[in-house]
């Protein structure tokens, strides 16, 4: 025999209750992860001891202000331009021909080691030297190349 | 089917015939350029990025047929330039900043057909729109900044929910989305079924549950968000490098977000869709084209209806009363003290005091639990369940002629059928996507549409022909429909020589029923009943669906047999695009009756008095089976009142609102000795019990629903359950186990295969066949083939053919002069039932927040009352005190009074109570007479001025992209749109 009723005595936790039950919780949680746990201790006690972990969470604490003084930096047309250059060289640097650039580079080295043995004994020249120069095989073919480029260069500027 | 050759790319391929390009790239899985296309609306032809080659001509790989032997080059020059043309067209439309968009879930058409044709720069520079973002609906907001003006949004209001609000206004100098003739969309017609934001292609209509939350980044505030966008585009990198992070952004989505299928809760029509959630929290319902019954289909409820869910209101822990309040309770005390006090009342007073009533809203599982817990732990076939209330007349009026109380075919046949009539019924409203199906089989494909109700609603705006009979006289006209058809010859003799019994009989019952007499008894014109026999006739297929108008009546059941004979003598059983359509209302009534709780019927409708089956379960369960039979609802609450039910467990139903006559329940409530409810809310029952235990929804748990079409449906779990509590299946098992059962189920995929066991209509049913979105229709035979449409072998009988139930009319209750007005009743779109769940919903809410009386206005005028006015209802069981909205939906002294009330002001069943079907006791809720004072002739109206019933519909012919096309700064693409561009302009010149 039971009138309606809808009152319900809710148990409400105090809050010791709580604590003890999110005590609970994360001593499991702990326990579970014993090596991820002290291996992350150790990590954060070197970030700690370094500084570092100073300096990452006054980051984190201001990161919205961090962020909207990065994203107006970056906004700058300096910025912009920059980073657009970058990538403009970067883009150009995909389409060179590696082995090309093999070649020239290595070729570089090896001019850089000649020049440097050529300041050690501090050689001088005169017209007949350089006359010489245009007839070595090795000039002759840096020259070449040099006009090589400057042709290419001049048809695509 | 037909197959022919073509070449693809070079490639030599046989496809089928009969199909267009792009579905024939998308069998063959190659990456075809596609935004809007979506095979549940056809092509729309939009976007033009579909563009390929044919035989040296550009056309759409979507509007075009496959053809032998032609030569389809997609990835030519040409093909390219004019895909990657229509692309740019659209990021004009579309600021790209997928990485911090909330769509970028992997499945963002506009994201993946543009990195598809490797945009790296848009030749076309973005151009916002003049138009602010549209946030008026609680469910979800319009940004015209984003939209690429697909049309995919219109198409699916226009012809697919054919509600007919959205259309795209093209002549303006800037087309955008409009609703009605450009209103905001919270005073619109839209019925926020969600068929525009679930089609859209990119982030223009979203779910307002997703904004914000559905990304990592897409949260962010709009100071810091739009200098992050617009140092990209400064930046201006490739498109391939934004959309490699954004791609990475979405795979890290995929770690959060979990999309899970399940099948709604709500109505009879077994949606499924997927759930996607982050946590508890649900960020959005998708459906998705491989859902067997609605495709991309929704409504409100299924849509944007699960705020209960996660409602605070919701039990956490069983309660047990103690004096005048409900105490916190542990599980194992709650089952202790039902097993002792369920075992006591057994063992003083046996079995049979003690009452079972299930739920239509659990699984099948779960049903079937509780009758072995009633019927193998407790003795007794004292079990029910709602459909008591509701489609039982039409079970045995079924049963009683074809066999089997189910519809005759799916979805599919109410949608190929050259005829439908709906009798009784509101599918617009209360089953809407079905009625999307017959609303687009009538718009676009011919379909007639023949309506017979008392209101006029939705469908009957559309129909055909509308006709009001007088109510509670269906059987009449009917019958003399029948009798028409036999005496001009029409009934198709073939059919009824070969496969049906009883025809002399049914027709010398239909003798005193001519077409003067049933004009006289039901109000419809002689005219009328001809039409309605000479449109069967003429009908390539007649679905007749019916509901509530029919069987909530004293004559419910005889009714429900008139309207299967008259599809037994027109030959419309057992051929598609035919049959008898009753439409179940919940989401699992079809699988609660299937599973056995009911009184008289075993699991798979096997006969509870019939010794065979009494024996193969009495051996399977190891006990006896009881021997006295059983009580229905309507019984139970008579032996409630008299003494001899004493305990009761009802599991998910409210039954001190759904029932008829609800202070004479609730009184009986209080007398019960002993009264366990289980539910996920503390409703009105709850009030009155001595346990409350507290159970799952449907996406806490896993099991099958059956829905109207007898499909078998997997639900899988999304989420955990809430607080302690549990699902029906688990607490049922803990009652029966305090009661010495010694059950051990541990899923719910065990409880179906003993019911496979046991069940010969569901022996090839198991979890396996019904993984994903596969589905089987019952009778499934062992080796799963299952039966999408019924008697096409011959009829559920013993010797194979159907049986004609002769005409027995039953006159129905009419008005008194004290109670001069018919109490109409019944559901509404918004909320489902009594509104337990949806009332949790603030969206709902916001635009039904309470329920109202609807009053003719001849009515009105007659009592002097106006919109708002607050009027006391009476009736010989009760009274109710509301407010009335005035229209014509209604009509003379027939009020509508929707059922969506828990509140003892106006709940509807305190009035309701007189009357009950002759063969099934379902009471006649559509006979209920009040009288009416007025107390407050005018006042606030009930339904605010943002409920769709206000706003205006804008019918269209879909997107109707011809209107796009004739605009001057639209250059086609291809030559055939060029043509027609010159042809439309032509005509548009010489009409000036």
């Amino acid at each position: 025999m039971a009138k309606p009723i809808r009152i319900v005595r809710k148990h409400e936790p105090t809050p010791e209750e709580r604590q003890q039950q999110s005590m609970h919780e994360l001593a499991q949680s702990l326990t579970e992860n014993q090596a991820a746990v002290q291996q992350s201790l150790q990590l954060v006690r070197e970030l700690h001891d370094s500084g570092a972990l100073e300096l990452v969470t006054a980051l984190l604490q201001s990161r919205e202000q961090v962020a909207k003084i990065a994203v107006s930096q970056l906004q700058k047309p300096a910025m912009t331009n920059t980073i657009n250059n970058v990538m403009e060289v970067a883009g150009a640097i995909g389409q060179l021909n590696t082995d090309a650039t093999k070649k020239v580079m290595s070729g570089v080295v090896n001019g850089m080691e000649r020049a440097a043995d050529v300041l050690e004994k501090d050689e001088k020249i005169g017209i007949f030297e350089l006359v010489k120069a245009l007839r070595d095989p090795a000039v002759n073919r840096a020259l070449s190349l040099a006009i090589g480029f400057l042709k290419g260069f001049g048809e695509k500027i | 089917m037909e197959t022919c050759t073509i070449r693809i790319d070079g490639r030599e391929v046989e496809v089928e015939t009969g199909k267009t390009l792009l579905q024939v790239f998308l069998q063959q899985e190659l990456e075809h350029p596609h935004i809007c296309y979506q095979p549940d609306l056809g092509p729309i032809q939009t976007c033009d990025t579909c563009m390929c080659e044919v035989d040296g001509r550009i056309l759409r790989a979507c509007a075009t047929q496959v053809e032998p032997g032609m030569n389809i080059e997609r990835l030519s020059a040409r093909a390219q330039a004019a895909q990657t043309e229509a692309m740019n067209r659209i990021l004009e439309n579309h600021m790209l900043y997928c990485t911090v968009c909330d769509n970028n879930n992997g499945d963002c058409r506009v994201h993946n057909t543009a990195e598809l044709l490797q945009i790296e720069h848009q030749t076309y520079e973005y151009k916002p729109k003049p138009y602010e973002v549209d946030l008026s609906h609680p469910f979800y907001r319009y940004d015209p900044d984003q939209c690429i003006l697909c049309g995919q949004c219109v198409e699916a209001c226009q012809d697919l929910q054919v509600n007919e609000t959205l259309s795209i206004d093209w002549e303006r100098d800037r087309p955008r989305v409009v609703w009605d003739g450009d209103v905001a969309i919270n005073e619109s017609s839209c019925v926020s079924c969600g068929h525009c934001v679930t089609v859209c292609p990119c982030n223009a209509l979203m779910e307002k549950s997703m904004l914000g939350e559905a990304g990592f980044m897409s949260g962010i505030s709009q100071d810091l968000l739009l200098p992050m966008i617009d140092i990209v585009k400064e930046v201006e990198p490739g498109y391939s490098g934004i959309f490699a992070v954004s791609e990475v952004e979405s795979a890290l989505r995929d770690t959060r977000t979990k999309k899970t299928k399940t099948v709604c809760t709500f109505c009879g029509v077994g949606c499924t869709f997927d759930v996607w959630t982050k946590g508890r929290k649900i960020l959005k319902v998708q459906p998705t084209p491989d859902a067997p019954v609605n495709g991309i289909s929704t409504c409100v409820k299924g849509k944007f209806g699960w705020d209960f869910i996660n409602s605070e209101e919701r039990l956490t822990t069983p309660l047990i009363r103690k004096g005048d309040e409900f105490v916190e309770a542990t599980w194992e005390e709650a089952f202790d003290l039902i097993g002792r006090r369920l075992g006591e009342i057994k063992n003083q007073h046996g079995a049979d005091a003690l009452g079972f009533i299930s739920s239509s809203k659990v699984t099948n599982e779960e049903n079937f639990l509780m009758q072995k817990l009633a019927r193998a732990v407790i003795g007794t076939n004292n079990v029910d369940n709602c459909s008591r209330y509701c489609q039982s007349p039409a079970t045995d009026g079924l049963m009683r002629t074809v066999g089997l109380g189910g519809d005759a075919g799916s979805i599919h046949d109410l949608a190929t059928a050259g005829l439908v009539i709906i009798v009784g019924a509101n599918p617009a409203e209360a089953h809407p996507v079905f009625a999307t199906r017959i609303k687009r089989a009538q718009k676009l494909h011919g379909q007639k549409l023949i309506v017979a109700d008392l209101r006029k609603n939705e469908m009957a705006e559309r129909a055909n022909l509308f006709i009001r009979p007088k109510q509670g006289t269906d059987a009449i006209w009917l019958s003399a429909v029948a009798k028409y058809i036999v005496d001009q010859g029409w009934q198709d003799r073939e059919f009824l020589a070969a496969k049906v019994n009883g025809f002399e009989e049914f027709c010398a019952s239909l003798a005193p029923y001519d077409l003067a007499t049933a004009s006289e008894i039901t109000g419809l014109s002689q005219e009328q009943m001809i039409r309605i026999a000479e449109m069967i006739r003429d009908a390539d297929g007649t679905c007749i669906a019916w509901a509530m108008g029919v069987t909530q009546n004293c004559g419910g059941s005889e009714t429900s047999a008139v309207i299967s004979d008259l599809l037994l003598i027109t030959g419309n059983y057992g051929r598609p695009g035919a049959g008898a359509y009753p439409l179940r209302g919940h989401n699992n009534v079809q699988g609660a009756c299937d599973f056995g709780t009911l009184p008289v019927w075993m699991p798979g409708y096997q006969f509870w008095s019939d010794e065979p089956v009494r024996e193969k379960f009495a051996k399977a369960w190891g006990t006896e089976l009881p021997s006295t039979r059983g009580k229905d609802n309507i019984q139970m609450v008579e032996a409630m009142h008299n003494g001899t039910l004493r305990g009761m467990y009802l599991m998910g139903e409210d039954m001190a609102w759904v029932d008829a006559n609800a202070n004479h329940v609730q009184a009986a409530l209080e007398k019960l000795e002993f009264f366990v409810v289980q539910d996920l809310f503390l409703t009105r029952t709850a009030q009155y019990a001595d346990v409350i235990l507290p159970a799952c929804p449907s996406l806490e748990k896993e099991g099958t629903f059956t829905n109207t079409e007898r499909r078998i449906q997997r639900l899988y779990q999304v989420m955990k359950p809430l607080g302690d509590s549990r699902p029906d299946w688990q607490i049922i098992q803990g009652v029966a186990n305090a009661l010495g059962a010694n059950w051990n189920y541990e899923h719910p995929s065990e409880i179906m295969d003993e019911v496979a066991s046991l069940a010969p209509i569901f022996a090839g049913v198991s979890y396996e066949r019904l993984e994903g979105f596969k589905s089987l229709l019952w009778p499934v035979t062992a080796d799963g083939t299952d039966t999408p449409l019924l008697y096409t072998d011959g009829f559920a009988k013993p010797d194979g053919k159907a049986v004609l139930a002769p005409l027995n009319y039953v006159a129905p209750l009419t008005a008194t002069e004290e109670y001069d007005l018919l109490l109409n009743n019944g559901r509404l779109l918004e909320h489902f039932h009594e509104g337990n769940l949806t009332n949790k919903s603030t969206g709902i809410q916001h635009k039904v927040p309470d329920t109202f009386l609807e009053v003719s206005p001849e009515l009105a005028a007659e009592r002097g009352i106006e919109d708002g006015a607050t009027v006391r209802l009476e009736s010989a069981y009760g009274a109710v005190r509301l407010r009335v909205l005035i229209t014509d939906r209604v009509r003379g002294k027939e009020l509508y009074l929707p059922m969506n009330s828990v509140s003892d002001e106006t709940a509807v069943n305190l009035l309701t109570g007189a009357g009950h079907d002759l063969r099934t006791n379902t009471p006649a809720y559509k006979q209920t007479y009040v009288r009416m004072q007025v107390l407050i002739p005018r006042g606030q109206s009930p339904l605010p001025r943002v409920n769709s019933r206000f706003g205006k519909r804008n019918p269209q012919q879909g997107v109707e992209v011809h209107r796009k096309w004739k605009r001057s700064d639209y250059r086609p693409l291809d030559e055939a749109t060029q043509e027609l561009q010159k042809q439309l302009l032509n005509q548009e010149l010489s009409e000036v």
